[in-house]
């Protein structure tokens, strides 16, 4: 694994420099079924194909921000900051 | 002496001599020799014992590539002797042989071997059982490359060299010099990797290197990496390179492959005797070194590389006796004991005998496509036959020789336009690269309309046929596994190793893809090739880890601590105290009069804004937007799961102003939670991460309250500042935060200061206690004294299956609100009814056994829990601890059975604290 990650802050840097944090989901509302919020914590999507993720610039500016990311290429294509 | 006569080209200098030792005999070389080149001159033609059957092997390739030459030089094992350069005084050693290379008792096996059939370990000596032991110690004695020497640091030298290059450049040929030059003559930064000492590649075999690189040695923009050895290429322009002592980690905008090409070896009985190389590895030793491979040299030949290779060596003065052409005739047998003594051949039906002391192997290179099919594709030239590049990866370029053509021009051109290509992926503009291209194409027809088809190499499954010598696999064995069903190539790689061993596939990866083609009845192309799979090159685990460079964070306190020579331990980064004197002394001062502690290493966050009670509500079970200023609480932060992921306090001190405590080894964490929760929310919350600001003491003890008013005019009575007040107050003239709060179950003090002023407060509080019998006290008897008190350790007494409820937390936990982090679990948890609880034990008084943390609580025959913490207590005068159990043996009084050293101690549950249970000496 040596793919970059265009940080939106510090530009296209080694993705180990990165935390990675998961797919982005929607978090259950509060009164969701017990089955919803397990699929929240435990279910992921695992797609192979264009995902979208939250990493973490561990050793850089140390921001949170969303990647979409090609998982059969191993390749980001687009950073952003999130909400 | 097998030195041939001085001739123009050696890289060896013949006026300085070098001497070094082989199995402690004195060997002589010259300046530029290979350890092989000068074992080979000294006449030494045995140089290892195979994998398998402990047979003789000498020189093969003389490139680095196969494993025949392994020796250990200096303790290091598996070093390749024909790279290796001689240096005065190194100690080489043969390995793999017993007792010694010239009579190895292990060759017996050579003999039995229809004890080792293909797949052996999958098959024999399984039964019975109970000898299985044995066996395997024999086996591992007999197998195997090699000795690592555990104590050996030969590695930790190794440095890690990240560079950062327009383009890099695989191979130092005359297509990846050219390559390089375009690139760098375009403007583009670029790095030239190359596996020889110098560059040139075939050029320095035959014809003149010096000019070519001459050129690039002149070109600034251009680093040469020489005797380095690129094994992977990965995604996003990353090359993993090795020299002998660095690891090079290169990131490119454009890569070019420019890796050539390698002859492979012929399979015939007993194609592995020591003086049967390959025919570049004659050349290249007579050509750099000046040492002929024999006397009496057959060559064998399939077309015009043959031919060429045998006229080189001709002129380098080797004596070729004959050469055999496989157009029209067969190689049947080699025989020699030791060393090859004749060659079997046949032509027209006749079979002759052919004495020689030589044969070197000269048949058509394959392309070393190996780096290109990492990341890219591979695919078979029907006209050529021959596999070559397919689809590269996006700014992946190749050109010469490893696509499948041998041709000096096509090499040029193609280097030309693939360094042009690269520097335009590096985003250069390149001039003249429609015509480099067209030149490209232009060459590459041309040079394939000379090219013939490549002549079926023969498929020979009789006799002592090696197909892989890394692993001693004949082509018998693969017949075999063949007809056991394993008939893809993949699953004979993984039956029969073939592939598998030190080369990787570089000497027999086409040999085995033929023979499972030729008995199998499919074609090559729809056999293909195994994967081509990072390392191409062995690497050691050593290099690709580098240096040790753990980072190591110090309290401010730390040199002041070092006077008095305490125990140190290693918590995280962090180096911490563990014991100053005795736990005996440290816990007795604690409880019967003051002691303190260097609490620096706790997390710390300041946290502001005018949602920020509102945030630490969201992301806690318990809340803190009703915390009065100049207050702090206990804080245990879940996930989502519900599960505890750490602890701490939270201090008012202001109005939308607090300080968060967390865990030592939670700091990190805590911090990435904290910003993901703020990353897409609009709380108006500020968070600050002030670990390394602050520096903390925890004063503790009865006459901690006397102490602390010895160093500051702020009123410390127990009206003005109670259990579990906050306040920034001056101690000792340093601005502080005193937070009360006891995890040692004391009347206690935790005192954070600028860090800067760690080592003043240590000072002043330590001057003020003297009078008070104070002691320092470390983290081991921190840990006996909250032990005392069953105050838990986040990720020790709770788990990644811990929730609140389970840990002894439900008095904490405010359920009605509308959300926060965690709540939906701690519900279903509440709903279902917890099923563990973490519970304190306390065994006889007396009874000196601790349990190991970790053990099983059973019931019966079944394990039920676990112990999570033990010591023992001198203020108790028994062993107490934590464990997590099901919640009906959760109750006082419940008798614990208890593993412990193969046997079972008994212990009785105790709900309460040990000590103090009312909290009275925490409020005092």
């Amino acid at each position: 694994m040596s793919f970059l990650v265009p940080c939106p802050r510090c530009g296209p840097r080694d993705v180990y420099e990165f935390r990675f944090g998961g797919e982005t989901l929607k978090r259950p509302a509060p009164d969701a079924s017990d089955a919803q919020w397990a699929d929240y914590r435990y279910l992921k999507v695992n797609k192979a194909g264009t995902e979208h993720e939250w990493w973490f610039h561990r050793l850089g500016c140390r921001r949170w921000f969303r990647a979409e990311r090609d998982t059969v290429e191993n390749r980001v294509l687009k950073t952003e900051w999130p909400g | 002496m097998k030195r041939l006569a001085m001739h123009p080209g050696e890289t060896i200098d013949r006026t300085k001599g070098i001497a070094f030792s082989f199995d402690g005999r004195r060997i002589e070389g010259f300046s530029g020799d290979t350890v092989a080149s000068a074992l080979a001159a000294a006449g030494i033609t045995t140089l290892s014992r195979s994998f398998k059957y402990h047979r003789p092997r000498g020189i093969l390739c003389a490139d680095g590539r196969c494993p025949n030459c392994m020796v250990e030089v200096d303790g290091v094992p598996n070093v390749r002797a024909c790279v290796e350069p001689i240096r005065a005084g190194m100690r080489v050693r043969h390995q793999n042989a017993f007792p010694s290379l010239g009579f190895d008792i292990f060759s017996l096996v050579d003999r039995f071997d229809r004890f080792l059939p293909v797949g052996f370990y999958y098959k024999v000596f399984h039964r019975p059982a109970a000898l299985w032991p044995l066996v395997e110690k024999m086996l591992r004695r007999v197998a195997g490359v090699g000795r690592v020497d555990v104590r050996h640091r030969h590695h930790a030298e190794t440095r890690i060299r990240n560079l950062s290059r327009d383009v890099v450049v695989i191979g130092g040929g005359p297509a990846g010099c050219a390559a390089a030059l375009e690139a760098a003559g375009a403007g583009a930064s670029v790095v030239l990797i190359d596996d020889q000492p110098a560059l040139g590649g075939s050029l320095r075999l035959v014809g003149d290197a010096g000019t070519t690189a001459s050129r690039v040695a002149g070109e600034k923009r251009i680093d040469v990496l020489s005797s380095t050895t690129a094994f992977g290429v990965y995604e996003g322009g990353f090359v993993g390179a090795t020299s002998a002592d660095a690891y090079f980690r290169i990131r490119a905008r454009a890569i070019v492959v420019a890796a050539g090409s390698q002859e492979r070896p012929l399979v015939f009985d007993n194609n592995d005797l020591p003086g049967i190389v390959l025919g570049t590895a004659a050349l290249r030793l007579a050509r750099l070194h000046g040492v002929t491979v024999g006397e009496r040299v057959v060559a064998v030949v399939d077309g015009a590389h043959g031919r060429m290779i045998v006229d080189a060596l001709a002129k380098a003065g080797v004596r070729i006796t004959e050469t055999v052409d496989l157009a029209v005739s067969t190689v049947v047998r080699a025989t020699g004991s030791g060393q090859v003594a004749s060659l079997r051949v046949r032509t027209n039906g006749v079979e002759r005998e052919l004495r020689c002391d030589a044969v070197a192997v000269a048949l058509r290179p394959e392309p070393v496509t190996q780096l290109l099919a990492q990341g890219g594709t591979r695919t078979y030239d029907e006209r050529i036959g021959e596999f070559v590049p397919g689809v590269p990866e996006q700014n992946v370029f190749s050109a010469g020789a490893v696509e499948g053509i041998e041709d000096e021009a096509f090499a040029t051109a193609s280097g030309v336009a693939a360094g042009l290509e690269a520097a335009a992926a590096a985003g250069r503009s390149p001039a003249g690269l429609a015509a480099a291209r067209e030149e490209r194409e232009r060459t590459r027809t041309a040079a394939r309309g000379a090219l013939t088809t490549r002549v079926p190499l023969p498929v020979v499954d009789v006799g002592k046929s090696f197909v892989c010598v890394c692993e001693d696999i004949t082509g018998k064995e693969l017949s075999q596994a063949i007809q056991e069903g394993f008939d893809e190539l993949e699953l004979i790689k993984r039956y029969a190793t073939v592939t598998m061993g030190p080369c990787q596939g570089k000497m027999c990866h086409l040999a085995s893809a033929r023979h499972r083609a030729e008995k199998t009845g499919a074609s090559l192309p729809e056999t293909g090739l195994t994967t081509s799979r990072p390392p191409f090159q062995p690497v050691t685990m050593g290099t690709l880890a580098g240096p040790h460079l753990a980072p190591i964070r110090r309290t401010a306190m730390h040199w002041r601590h070092q006077e008095s020579n305490p125990r140190w331990t290693d918590l995280g980064d962090w180096k911490r105290t563990y014991l100053h004197t005795t736990v005996a002394e440290e816990c007795g001062a604690v409880r019967s009069a003051v002691g303190m502690i260097d609490v620096s290493s706790l997390g710390k966050f300041e946290m502001s804004g005018p949602d920020a009670g509102a945030f630490l509500d969201w992301l806690h079970p318990n809340t803190f937007s009703d915390l009065k200023q100049g207050r702090v609480r206990y804080r245990a932060m879940c996930d989502d799961s519900g599960i505890v992921l750490d602890d701490g306090t939270v201090a008012r001190l202001g109005p939308d102003r607090f300080f968060i405590s967390t865990t030592s080894s939670g700091t990190e964490a805590v911090d990435q939670w904290l910003k993901w929760w703020l990353a897409a929310s609009p709380r108006r919350v500020h968070v600050t991460n002030v670990t390394g600001h602050y520096a903390a003491i925890n004063l503790a003890g009865p006459r901690s309250r006397e102490v602390l008013a010895k160093v500051t005019s702020f009123d410390v009575g127990k009206a003005n500042l109670p259990y579990l007040a906050a306040v920034e107050a001056e101690v000792a003239g340093i601005p502080a935060i005193i937070l009360r709060i006891g995890f040692v179950g004391e009347l206690s003090y935790e005192i954070h200061v600028p860090s800067d002023y760690g080592t003043a407060l240590w000072d002043a509080l330590w001057s003020a206690g003297k009078d008070f019998g104070v002691r320092a006290f470390g983290v081991e008897s921190q840990r006996v004294l909250r032990l005392e008190k069953q105050h838990l350790i986040v990720s020790q007494d709770t788990d990644a299956l811990t929730n609140p409820l389970e840990a002894g937390l439900a008095w904490m936990v405010k359920m009605d609100r509308p959300d926060f982090v965690g709540q939906a679990a701690i519900r279903q948890v509440q709903r279902q009814g917890p099923k563990n609880a973490l519970v304190g034990f306390e065994m006889a008084a007396g009874q000196r056994a601790i349990p190991a943390e970790g053990v099983f609580v059973m019931r019966g025959n079944t394990p039920v829990g676990r112990v999570t913490s033990a010591k023992w207590s001198d203020t108790l005068g028994r062993t107490i601890g934590m464990v997590t159990v099901p919640v009906d043996m959760a109750k006082d009084g419940t008798a614990l059975e208890i593993r412990h050293e193969g046997g079972m101690v008994s212990a009785t549950v105790k709900t309460e604290p040990f000590y103090d249970p009312a909290g009275a000496r925490l409020r005092s």
